[in-house]
């Protein structure tokens, strides 16, 4: 191929003009990156934190290395909660279940004896009106004080491990109380091995 | 990741969570190029090809560019010149290489840089993380989605010329009708899991 | 000041991208299962295709025509990625609800078409107001479908129970069905106003 001199000049302006557009809004982009980091940063932590708090009241929480623990798939991270002397009072776990629409993110608090706190959904995709109904404070209480041998049922009268699930949305239910078992078993693994 | 998580990654971009009819991602195209079958298999056998090589090249770009770098923030950036400048090429070779396929193919190729199922797929795999081959598993099965919504969505289209409705529903309202119906089906797949 | 107006209204309403121009589809439908969230989602891309729309008017001599298309999407996506970190920061709540529709806004197809039809052969101040009135056309337009599907879908509008706790709401109508089955009557509805008025 064969190009007149003038033809050349006229790519060489394009490809410059374009890299300077190019450099010029990545530089802004990265002007708003700067300022925006800290801020981002500190709302995901206050996030996390928030609803940690709420599961499993401590004054601070440390994210243990859960990656030779051997843990079930579904537990994502898991924090150690500290009292103000530095006392590990709990774990807060974070879980994944697969529920009717993805997986359910959430977050269950399990004290030293290996009894639930707390449960927070962080987040979801169930069926609006249905399934997301899981995510309501007073459902998620049921589970304060369960343990390991956890379970769901459709029965008005719950036993004494069982919640009952919410109608219409028995496997969202069903996914929450894996979510919450495997938190247990993971904590119990945890303070087990330290 | 095993095979059976593929699989079921696959299935559920394929029917239960359809690009068009449950995330929607690529209406425009879902709705502009659908009034005769084989143009709407022409546009999804297009968007099948660029998603699949889309997911794989800003895969690339993403982990052996963006993260050691710390330049996270600048995925929707690239990833949109990304794929324009796949567009093209692909457009090119085609051109070069497979004349009677870039004659059936070639005006969509063009409406696929702004098609928002495209770029939706190469973010989606960056925000979950997946590896090489689940995030061109997914944008091939992504793809695969959308044109089995469209070829359904053309072929009611297409007998729609026949039928009796009001006149202020002529043009988009039907075919947004249509569109919640087919989407009501899919609904059905919501649920199936396979393990 | 007479002008400014009838050059929003003109984008707003004659030119209205949701309901006439038919542009931008996937965010109408994706996020409008609450007020608010189809609220922010328009005001997010009404202040992206201003900025795009003012930046482009300004640069239109410069860029050379081949390259046109791809200096629009870089400014567009700049654009985005700004309003995406600034929301993060500090509205994160909306944030996460809309998640992976704020990127997107880059391929919505009514920016990239305001910048090629209009901002590219506008000066700067006619292209801004052109923004401005496009943009709320769009919000407008996620305003009236979220409102008719956080209503019957929800029994709630902002998050308030306006017909009573006990209101039966039609889960259908915040699924996704329910999307394109309200944006078809919308569309009908004005349809039908229109023939009758013999527009």
């Amino acid at each position: 191929m064969k190009f007149d001199k003038n033809e050349i000049i006229k790519m060489v302006k394009i490809a410059v003009c374009l890299l300077l557009i190019t450099a010029i809004s990545t530089a802004l982009v990265a002007v708003v990156n700067e300022v925006t980091k800290g801020p981002i940063a500190e709302q995901r932590l206050a996030k996390v934190n928030e609803a940690m708090t709420k599961v499993l009241p401590a004054k601070d929480y440390e994210k243990l290395d859960i990656a030779d623990k051997n843990l079930e798939e579904i537990v994502l991270e898991v924090y150690a909660a500290k009292d103000e002397t530095g006392n590990v009072v709990g774990y807060c776990v974070k879980t994944a279940p697969p529920g009717y629409g993805g997986a359910i993110e959430m977050i269950t608090g399990v004290d030293m004896n290996g009894v639930v706190t707390g449960v927070d959904i962080v987040n979801m995709s169930e069926t609006a009106g249905l399934g997301t109904k899981t995510d309501d404070e007073e459902w998620l209480k049921q589970y304060v004080g369960k343990g390991t041998d956890v379970a769901v049922t459709t029965s008005i009268t719950p036993a004494e491990n069982e919640v009952s699930a919410v109608s219409g949305a028995t496997i969202s239910s069903k996914a929450v109380t894996r979510g919450v078992a495997t938190a247990i078993t993971a904590a119990n693994q945890i303070k087990g091995a330290a | 990741m095993t095979i059976t998580q593929i699989l079921s990654l696959a299935i559920s971009a394929i029917l239960i969570e359809n690009f068009v009819l449950v995330k929607f991602l690529g209406i425009c195209p879902f709705l502009g190029v659908s009034k005769k079958s084989d143009t709407a298999v022409g546009m999804g056998v297009a968007v099948t090809f660029v998603m699949t090589v889309a997911s794989a090249v800003t895969y690339l770009v993403d982990h052996f560019m963006l993260r050691p770098l710390g330049l996270e923030y600048l995925q929707t950036i690239s990833f949109i010149l990304v794929i324009a400048a796949l567009v093209q090429i692909v457009e090119m070779v085609m051109q070069k290489t497979l004349p009677a396929l870039h004659k059936s193919l070639g005006i969509y190729l063009p409406l696929i840089t702004t098609n928002c199922a495209v770029l939706g797929a190469a973010l989606l795999n960056a925000q979950n993380d997946y590896t090489f081959i689940a995030s061109v598993v997914y944008g091939l099965a992504a793809g695969l989605g959308f044109m089995l919504a469209i070829v359904l969505f053309a072929n009611v289209r297409e007998r729609l010329e026949f039928a009796d409705y009001p006149k202020a529903f002529e043009g988009f309202p039907i075919a947004l009708v249509t569109a919640a119906l087919i989407s009501l089906a899919f609904m059905g797949f919501n649920g199936m899991k396979i393990f | 000041m007479k002008k400014i107006l009838k050059a929003i209204l003109e984008g707003a309403i004659t030119n209205n991208p949701s309901f006439v121009l038919l542009l931008g589809m996937c965010p109408l439908l994706a996020v409008s299962t609450s007020v608010p969230n189809g609220l922010g989602m328009g005001i997010a891309a009404t202040v992206v295709l201003t900025c795009s729309n003012i930046v482009i008017s300004l640069l239109r001599k410069i860029i050379p025509n081949e390259i046109r298309i791809a200096a629009y999407i870089v400014v567009i996506a700049s654009f985005v990625t700004m309003v995406n970190m600034l929301l993060e920061a500090f509205l994160p709540d909306l944030h996460s609800n809309l998640g992976i529709f704020i990127p997107l806004i880059v391929v919505n197809c009514i920016i990239l078409a305001r910048a090629e039809a209009y901002a590219s052969k506008n000066g700067v101040w006619d292209s801004a107001l052109d923004g401005i009135g496009i943009g709320l056309g769009f919000t407008g337009a996620l305003f009236i479908v979220s409102t008719i599907r956080e209503i019957l879908g929800n029994g709630t509008f902002c998050g308030y129970h306006i017909l009573g706790e006990n209101f039966p709401a039609a889960t259908l109508m915040v699924l996704p069905v329910g999307g394109f089955l309200t944006l078809g009557f919308v569309i009908a509805f004005i349809n039908y106003i229109r023939n009758k008025k013999g527009v």
